[in-house]
């Protein structure tokens, strides 16, 4: 059996697996083939959450919903798995289960085992951080406090799509579940076990090792000099869409996402640090002091599930033009760093790693270590437009950086996303702004330069006018913001 | 004998009809424990099914080298129309849907050979390999085209009433305007999907998940050319289904059972979510046009519209869907004079079909459009306007001649303009749009009145089947399916009250051919109306011979069934007690209901009958809050008062309300179906086809439910609910126009859907950009 990968050893419901199977085996395939269907398939491409199960991927953190249809599940050796049919503990109920029969949550019932286990997450989530003795004490009442724990529950299920209920009775059973305390999962169910995590599983005959997850840079490097030919994968979010819905194949994978060395992440008030192998997840939760732009933004990257394991180098290395990061890393002049398995470490400007359309400077046996960026006390400001508010993908985005001295502008970074085969920037622009002041003429000469420079097509998403105009519009929204100018948002808490 | 181990529990009756009653599956949904097709485990042996479809819209000469395919890894068998035994059309009503394209094709996507294989994976694979070669067509892609060149796939219909011509001409007043209204995916979470197993009877056993039993049994039987009877299909719930499976999981089952067939396996055909949304039908896009004739107060005087569905290539149930629209065009309001034109057009896009609402939302939205601009270019708040128009005594008669007798939506607008602040609201939205230059809010509250039964007179009927075990327990079957709605729920609340049991006593089954033959889909919101009644009618034959038991030849007087026992006379029994004694003594325990919806007809010759057993109505008021510089926009406060007569469960009524709001509200603004010049839908998958999350229900999202008996003789005087609710979301629609009207402006066009970028486009008056880079 030459495509059989070496076998893992993973907990499922608190039972041990060991399982041999191909390098770019769904964990949701798994599941349902071997007649755990509680967990469904409503799209295989990590858009619907039906098919949603928890997994524990360090000790150091809760369980974490994600898609079990583009999870490899040669990924999880060591790791902990929670599906829907284990969620019960001694067969009672688990709170989310409960609430969503008591608000009449399921309709269908189809995409219920996906919204139960998103549920159980977020509290998973609380109850992690909030330790044994459940935490701090609960925020007081006040409309906005409810309109804020309104939009917590939101964001909870915001990537599990239902076509029968509304939302209204599962956002009401998450309501219910927010002022109740719970005790984290790995206390009731099984935890990671750190051993077997560390440990590597057998490569030995009479298996093909066709799936690798490397635990340091040399080890790393050994397998790409062995398989140059290997497909690199961090959270897979991307690259396993190609297995489900293209009927593609990968032979060989090789993991990034257990090298210490890659998972680096510091933000400090100016600048930052990001490993390739970050998630985006982990990279909103530390964003939050710093880089509030930054934070904000991610939230409406994909979906919680979607978060918790799309990285930074996935984004960066596909370079696909609606990678929602790479306007943001344009504006602010990241640094990406290319290692490669002999050569040296290499620097790159992203203006130079990004090379057209899907193309980058990535060449076989080079992979992204890590991304630098500083400026982040600048006044920035990153939109994006899209047909749905969550989890959609941006018709057009715009990242601006400026820095200024009283009201002069001393550096200009404007990016797009969603206008050409490639995030790009307008470099003329740019100069026009130096050492201007922004005034009203100002913003009309640039509104009006932005619409002639920029020449994007029209797809489904949208039309090509609407993209200019868009970049246009926000474009000089930024600098009224940047005046100080009030720009009240259909999302603000106080228009309400 | 056995005795019920839970008598006790029969005593209870824990879930009367008019509770507010969890789901029966509810606990095996949270656990994951309810069996949907794909769930269920496979005999050894068993084939996966992929098929090859057509890479153009358009082509005649269309031949096929399957070589490759066939000599594919795992393939076991490939079929294409020459291998169907029996017919290969597989259409509903009308000729023209086929199972397999031969010779041309008529839309991309088409199905044209499938393959069996031992996996998905392989069959997948296995079809990519095929080779076409075939003379490509021009390809026709709009209503608009179709109506040019007079290609319908069926007969225009119109109707009259009154003499539209010249009351328009003595109208003092009048307005005219057009809407293209684009069409929806179901997007029913659970895909397409059927498995089908051969019988020792060269018959089929086939499992899916179909609204229509009935039909995928006749169309498995005459693909295969076997008498009905050596079919069996049966649906224990599907993972919903909003009228995609009605007519459309047929040709899925066929294909199954043709290879099991040819092949003594096991067959699973499960479309992958892309495909099932390239080769399944969809709601209907429309280009409609309308004209009213109106005095200074808005009342109208005569009505001119015009509706144009874009069906695809072939008819399906589009003859009966443009039907419905022409039925719900005048939506609440007496038109006095007026024509309504509906015609079915032929395109080469897959074959539109039912969705939730089957053409009534695209004729009542144009209708509603319409209101908002005649109220506009007088200056009257338009729900003035639209309160002016409701049916009412004397302005009673619809365009199809029948007579609104139910004139509670006049009250239910009141009741909902008092509740919502409507007129409050309207005042600080005048006010905050005139101190605010980035947002505008936008308000609007707009009725709903559908017509209740199948416009084909003869679906209005049903079937139930019930046994009482010797223990006591109860088995409930009947003709209606499970999609999510509730229905089995329901039927169960009310055969438990008939008997005066516990719903715990009444174990409800998967709808089966072979139990109640010849079903009508459930289907035109009537899966209550029809099934329950027919269930009650079982009942009662039981009860009746339970009675004439007790009686023992004597007087036979009215029984008492309630809290688990049953009374006649002097005599009290306890429900298992009774029940053992009846079989003891040979009473048959077994009945089958029937029930007919009684007094409707229509005649579609003429254009006017009684269509509709009753109407169901409905308000809602919406606001919204526009970003002028984006046109990004958020829904910040939805009230609905809903009317469901006499609620049978409250909570599963309410989350029908829900669900329908918020399906309306996908179709009118984010879901935007599109296709390219070529006739390929791009709006493809999940990734760029956006049906509403959690995130776009506001906070402020409130239901009422008016609870008024049907003054018809329904179950208990409930009222149907399934499809009604979504045209609340109509509501959305309007108000979002509303925030896109400019002072001292016309009130702009916007389209539907209103996504962002439409909305950016009607609030600077940009007419020509709506359609800028937008396929047909
Ligand atoms: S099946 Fe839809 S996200 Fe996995
Ligand atoms: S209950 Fe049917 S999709 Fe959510």
């Amino acid at each position: 059996m030459t495509d059989i990968s070496n076998p893992i050893q993973f907990w499922l419901n608190g039972a041990l697996q060991a399982h041999s199977g191909r390098a770019d085996e769904t964990l949701l395939g798994y599941l349902r083939h071997s007649g755990r269907v509680g967990t469904k398939e409503g799209c295989a491409s990590g858009d619907c959450g039906a098919c949603t199960v928890l997994v524990q991927t360090d000790d150091e953190h809760a369980y974490k919903p994600m898609n079990a249809c583009i999870l490899p599940v040669q990924q999880l050796h060591g790791q902990a798995v929670i599906t829907v049919e284990g969620l019960p503990s001694n067969d009672v109920l688990h709170p989310a289960q409960a609430a969503l029969i008591e608000t009449h949550g399921a309709q269908c019932g189809f995409c219920t085992p996906g919204f139960v286990m998103a549920l159980a997450g977020w509290m998973d989530e609380q109850a992690f951080s909030a330790g044994p003795d459940g935490g701090g004490q609960p925020e007081a009442d006040s409309p906005q406090a409810e309109t804020r724990r309104l939009k917590a529950c939101r964001e909870a299920i915001s990537g599990n799509l239902c076509r029968c209920t509304g939302y209204r009775p599962i956002l009401q059973a998450a309501t219910h579940l927010a002022s109740r305390p719970t005790r984290a999962l790995f206390e009731t169910h099984q935890r990671l076990d750190k051993a077997l995590f560390d440990s590597q599983p057998d490569h030995s005959a009479p298996y093909k090792t066709g799936f690798r997850a490397p635990q340091t840079l040399n080890d790393l490097k050994d397998l790409l000099r062995q398989q140059p030919s290997a497909n690199l994968i961090a959270g897979g979010t991307d690259l396993m869409l190609e297995v489900t819905q293209k009927q593609g194949r990968f032979d060989q994978l090789i993991s990034l996402a257990r090298v210490p060395a890659l998972q680096s992440l510091q933000i400090s008030p100016d600048s930052a640090i990001i490993g390739s192998a970050v998630t985006y997840q982990d990279l909103q939760a530390a964003a939050e002091l710093h880089w509030p732009a930054l934070h904000h933004f991610l939230s409406r990257l994909g979906s919680p599930q979607i978060r918790n394991r799309g990285t930074v180098g996935g984004n960066l290395g596909t370079a696909s033009p609606i990678g929602d990061l790479l306007p943001i890393l344009l504006a602010m002049d990241a640094t990406i760093v290319m290692s490669h398995f002999e050569a040296a470490d290499q620097n790159v400007a992203i203006s130079e790693f990004l090379q057209g359309y899907r193309k980058t400077q990535l060449q076989p046996g080079n992979f992204i270590k890590e991304v630098q960026v500083t400026g982040l006390q600048d006044f920035l400001r990153y939109y994006k437009i899209s047909k749905r508010q969550e989890d959609d993908i941006a018709a057009v985005s715009v990242a601006v950086r400026l820095k200024l001295d009283a009201d002069q502008i001393t550096l200009a970074r404007i990016a797009f996303g969603g206008v050409a085969e490639q995030a790009l920037r307008l470099p003329a622009l740019e100069q026009a702004l130096q050492g201007q002041a922004i005034t009203e003429a100002l913003m009309t000469s640039l509104h009006q330069q932005v619409l002639i420079a920029l020449n994007p097509i029209s797809d489904v998403r949208a039309s090509r006018d609407y993209r200019r105009e868009m970049a246009a519009n926000l474009l000089v929204r930024a600098l009224k913001e940047a005046l100080g100018l009030p720009m009240p948002q259909i999302y603000g808490l106080d228009d309400a | 004998m056995r005795k019920l181990a839970a008598t006790a529990e029969a005593g209870v009756v824990v879930a009367a009809v008019g509770q507010a009653a969890a789901h029966e599956s509810s606990e095996k949904h949270v656990r994951g424990t309810a069996a949907y097709v794909d769930d269920m485990p496979v005999p050894a042996g068993t084939l996966f099914v992929a098929t090859g479809w057509a890479p153009v819209a358009a082509a005649k000469g269309l031949r096929l080298d399957l070589d490759q395919v066939r000599q594919s890894e795992g393939v076991i068998d490939v079929c294409t129309e020459a291998d169907v035994p029996g017919s290969n059309d597989v259409s509903p009503v009308h000729e023209g849907d086929v199972l397999f394209a031969s010779g041309e094709v008529s839309f991309h996507g088409q199905v044209v050979f499938a393959v069996a294989a031992t996996s998905q994976h392989l069959a997948e694979v296995a079809v990519k390999k095929a080779i076409f070669t075939y003379e490509a067509q021009p390809v026709q892609l709009t209503a608009a085209a179709a109506r040019a060149t007079e290609d319908f796939v069926l007969p225009t219909r119109t109707f009259q009433m009154g003499s539209p011509a010249l009351a328009m001409q003595n109208a003092t007043r009048q307005v005219q305007g057009a809407l293209h209204i684009r069409g929806q995916e179901h997007f029913y979470l659970e895909g397409q999907v059927a498995l089908v197993s051969p019988t020792e009877d060269d018959g089929v056993a086939v499992l899916v998940s179909s609204q229509h039993p009935s039909e995928v049994q006749k169309l498995v039987a005459s693909t295969l050319g076997i008498a009905l009877n050596r079919v069996t299909v049966s649906v224990r719930r599907m993972g919903g289904a909003f009228g995609g499976k009605e007519t459309q999981a047929a040709p899925l089952a066929c294909i199954a059972a043709l290879f099991a067939r040819r092949t003594g396996r096991a067959i699973k055909y499960r479309m992958p979510r892309q495909q099932d949304m390239m080769q399944t039908g969809k709601r209907h896009d429309f280009e409609n046009e309308y004209r009213l004739g109106f005095d200074d107060q808005g009342v109208i005087q005569a009505a001119e519209l015009t509706l144009a569905a874009r069906c695809g290539y072939s008819a399906d149930l589009s003859d009966s869907i443009v039907d419905r629209a022409m039925f719900h065009a005048d939506n609440a309001y007496c038109l006095q004079n007026a024509q309504i034109t509906g015609y079915r057009c032929r395109t080469n896009t897959v074959s539109n079909t039912a969705f939730r609402g089957f053409g009534g939302p695209q004729g009542m939205l144009t209708i509603e459009a319409a209101m908002d601009h005649m109220a506009s270019t007088l200056d009257i708040d338009p729900v003035d306007v639209r309160l002016r128009n409701l049916y009412r005594l004397g302005n009673d008669e619809t365009p199809y001649g029948q007579k609104v007798t139910d004139f509670r939506l006049g009250r239910m607008m009141d009741q909902l303009i008092e509740q919502s602040h409507y007129r409050q609201r309207r005042q600080g939205i005048a006010e905050f749009n005139a101190r605010q230059s980035y947002l505008r809010r936008g308000l609007a509250l707009t009725p709903v009145k559908f017509g209740i039964s199948f416009t084909a007179t003869h679906l209005n009927q049903a079937g139930a089947l019930i046994h009482i075990y010797s223990d006591g327990s109860v088995h409930l079957n009947h003709g209606g399916t499970e999609m999510g709605q509730g229905l089995l729920t329901k039927v169960q609340q009310i055969v438990a009250s008939a008997f005066g049991v516990s719903t715990a006593l009444v174990q409800v089954s998967a709808t089966a051919t072979d139990k109640v033959p010849n079903t009508s889909p459930t289907a035109a919101s009537s899966g209550t109306d029809l099934n329950a009644m027919a269930a009650l009618d079982a009942a009662n034959q039981i009860k009746a011979r339970l009675i004439a038991f007790l009686a023992q030849g004597d007087v036979v007087g009215p029984g008492e069934f309630s809290d688990g026992k049953v009374r006649h006379g002097d005599v009290i029994w306890d429900w298992a007690d009774l029940i053992q004694a009846a079989y003891l003594n040979r009473v048959s325990l077994s009945a089958t209901g029937f029930y007919k919806t009684p007094d409707i007809h229509f005649d579609r010759a003429t254009g006017k009958g009684q269509p509709f057993y009753y109407y169901a109505f409905g308000v809602a008021c919406s606001e919204v809050v526009v970003d002028t510089t984006t046109g990004e926009y958020r829904l910040s406060q939805v009230d609905i008062l809903h009317d469901v007569g006499r609620s049978l469960n409250p909570a599963l009524d309410q989350g029908q309300i829900e669900g329908g709001f918020v399906q309306g509200l996908g179709w009118l603004t984010t879901e935007e179906l599109l296709w390219n010049e070529a006739g390929h839908l791009i709006s493809n998958s999940p990734s760029n086809y956006k049906i509403p999350t959690a995130f776009d229900i506001p906070d402020h999202f409130k239901v009422t439910l008016f609870q008024e008996d049907n003054p018809e003789a329904t179950v208990f005087h409930s009222k149907a609910v399934g499809e009604p609710p979504l045209m609340l979301a109509i509501s959305v629609w309007c108000a979002l126009r509303d925030a896109c009207r400019r002072p001292m402006q016309p009130l702009p066009d916007l389209a539907v859907p209103a996504t962002p970028e439409q909305v950016y486009w009607a609030l600077s008056g940009r007419k020509d950009a709506a359609d800028l880079g937008r396929g047909p």
